[in-house]
């Protein structure tokens, strides 16, 4: 059956001249630009929002400041192992890494520009701590404890902002949760008052139909075909458009990268469920455009 | 068996005490009782404005009466569900004085219609479209878009369209109203030989020739109620 559907070449109703067309194509084309972009954003903000609540679990920073007293480099060099001893000692510690001076003159980049010497610079050493699990770690004890062993380090527990952050994100994929659902809707209204201004200007000829016998079934099904293969072509042009932007946006921002945060990219799954997203559109089209016929043709005839 | 009885003596189409009435306008049919049994052949008579195109529209289920009960091969029409209605109407052929063919559509699609909404194959659609085309004689012109047909040829796709479905009743109105008489004397002995076939025929007419040269029974309309005129002789 759903192969005849969709191969039945025949269609009493002259679907292909109607004005409503033109206005179903950007409507929907415009819907499906729209619907990606707040789809990826979503996809960006929940694997962000991801990211950081691991690290916020599972993570913390530890920062050896430079000492008051004149250290040698093999002095400092014992201060951080004792640090390091220190936080591998304890129970919920899966793993300690010390970021390296490369890896803080990238991070200080931005701020610093590319070519200064960090070694003349009174930075902070810093740590980076892994938890086995983040629930049970009593962070305030374990400040105290550091603070006898090591009065120059400090745990900076960056779960407190970076919660502040998921709070605010998740705020954000709310919202585009919303602009997808706001979207959708439209684009619904946008197929059904296409279809009813069509129904009007064919209701005679539906009522041709409807005298040699065609159920409401048989005349919605030539519109279902119709919107399918008008929303098909396009939210091709609408998606095309919406990967080109993401595309652009991913580049810029990828040279935007301060490393404060960790940011996030999208996947392979990601990109091709928005790449099937006319399909996806089309379905959806016509399934709106046979419920909003079926329900005029009841009041018919 | 009893069941199968009544329902082959039972009339095709029955109404009983049926009034029609356009919004708040007076009614324009009153209490119409109308019995048409399986085969038979009736001329629906009576002047301009006397009912005959809505009582014929009840006919083939697109005016439901005001009033009274309408039954069409033994379905209430009243209380039949849409898709019941869809599979009713398509026993029924109807021609429409005004054609009302699908213009826009070639004379071959607009027979075909019929047949596509029942779901036939397209190579059985193509014989028996090709075969009653050339019957009325409408076999050149088969491609051509209705809006380019003469008067004459578009009655005769009309009619061909009506009958493509061999329906159980054939309902038509002023069908040889606008062809010559070679080809009214040849659509008439069409609807004789469906009506010898079974289906039960009404046409409605002003030619008071093709009622005397035919001579079937009457429903005559007059003062918004209907009254049966026997036919005078047995049309062999």
């Amino acid at each position: 059956m759903k192969r005849k559907f969709f191969l039945r070449n025949h269609s009493e109703l002259p679907l292909k001249e109607d004005k409503s067309t033109f206005f179903l194509e950007v409507s929907v084309g415009v819907s499906v630009f729209l619907f990606s972009i707040a789809l990826a954003a979503y996809f960006l903000i929940s694997l962000m929002i991801c990211s950081w609540n691991k690290s916020i679990v599972h993570g913390l920073s530890v920062q050896i400041m430079p000492s008051e007293e004149v250290l040698t480099p093999e002095e400092e060099l014992l201060y951080t192992g004792k640090v390091i001893q220190f936080f591998e000692g304890l129970e919920n510690v899966e793993k300690v890494r010390l970021i390296k001076d490369a890896q803080i003159k990238k991070l200080m980049a931005p701020w610093l520009g590319q070519n200064v010497d960090i070694s003349s610079l009174p930075l902070p050493k810093l740590l980076d701590v892994r938890l086995k699990s983040g629930k049970n770690f009593d962070y305030e004890k374990t400040a105290l404890l550091l603070k006898e062993t090591a009065p120059y380090a400090s745990i900076d527990n960056h779960g407190i902002w970076l919660q502040k952050l998921v709070k605010s994100a998740s705020s954000l994929k709310m919202m585009s949760i919303f602009i997808l659902l706001i979207v959708l809707v439209a684009a619904a209204v946008s197929i059904m008052f296409a279809v009813q201004t069509s129904l009007k200007i064919h209701q005679n000829i539906i009522e041709i139909l409807h005298i040699m016998g065609a159920t409401d079934d048989y005349v919605a099904k030539q519109y279902g075909r119709r919107v399918f293969v008008v929303s098909f072509f396009s939210s091709i042009v609408g998606s095309l458009f919406a990967l080109l932007s993401l595309l652009v946006v991913a580049k810029i921002s990828s040279n935007l990268d301060a490393g404060l945060i960790s940011s996030a990219k999208l996947a392979l799954p990601h990109w091709l469920f928005l790449m099937s997203l006319p399909l996806w559109t089309s379905f959806f089209s016509m399934a709106t455009a046979l419920v909003s016929v079926k329900r005029s043709l009841g009041k018919m005839m | 068996m009893d069941t199968n009885k009544n329902m082959l003596t039972e009339p095709i189409v029955d109404m009983q005490n049926v009034c029609i009435r356009y919004g708040e306008d007076p009614e324009i049919l009153s209490n119409i009782k109308l019995s048409l049994d399986k085969g038979s052949f009736h001329f629906l008579t009576g002047k301009s404005g006397a009912g005959k195109t809505s009582l014929l529209s009840m006919m083939y289920l697109s005016l439901m009466p005001s009033r009274g009960t309408v039954n069409v091969f033994g379905a209430n029409i009243g209380y039949a569900s849409r898709h019941t209605m869809a599979m009713l109407r398509r026993k029924i052929g109807v021609v429409f004085q005004d054609f009302r063919l699908l213009e826009h559509l070639s004379a071959y699609d607009n027979v075909a219609v019929p047949l596509r909404i029942r779901g036939m194959g397209e190579n059985e659609i193509k014989k028996r479209v090709k075969e009653l085309l050339s019957w009325v004689e409408l076999d050149k012109s088969m491609d051509k878009i209705c809006s380019t047909l003469s008067g004459g040829e578009k009655q005769r796709v009309a009619i061909a369209r009506a009958v493509i479905n061999r329906p159980e009743i054939l309902l038509a109105d002023e069908p040889t109203g606008n062809v010559d008489n070679d080809i009214a004397s040849k659509l008439m002995k069409l609807f004789v030989e469906l009506n010898k076939l079974g289906t039960t025929v009404v046409i409605a007419t002003h030619s008071k020739d093709l009622i005397s040269e035919y001579n079937y029974p009457q429903i005559h309309l007059e003062n918004k109620t209907l009254k049966i005129i026997p036919a005078l002789r047995r049309v062999n």
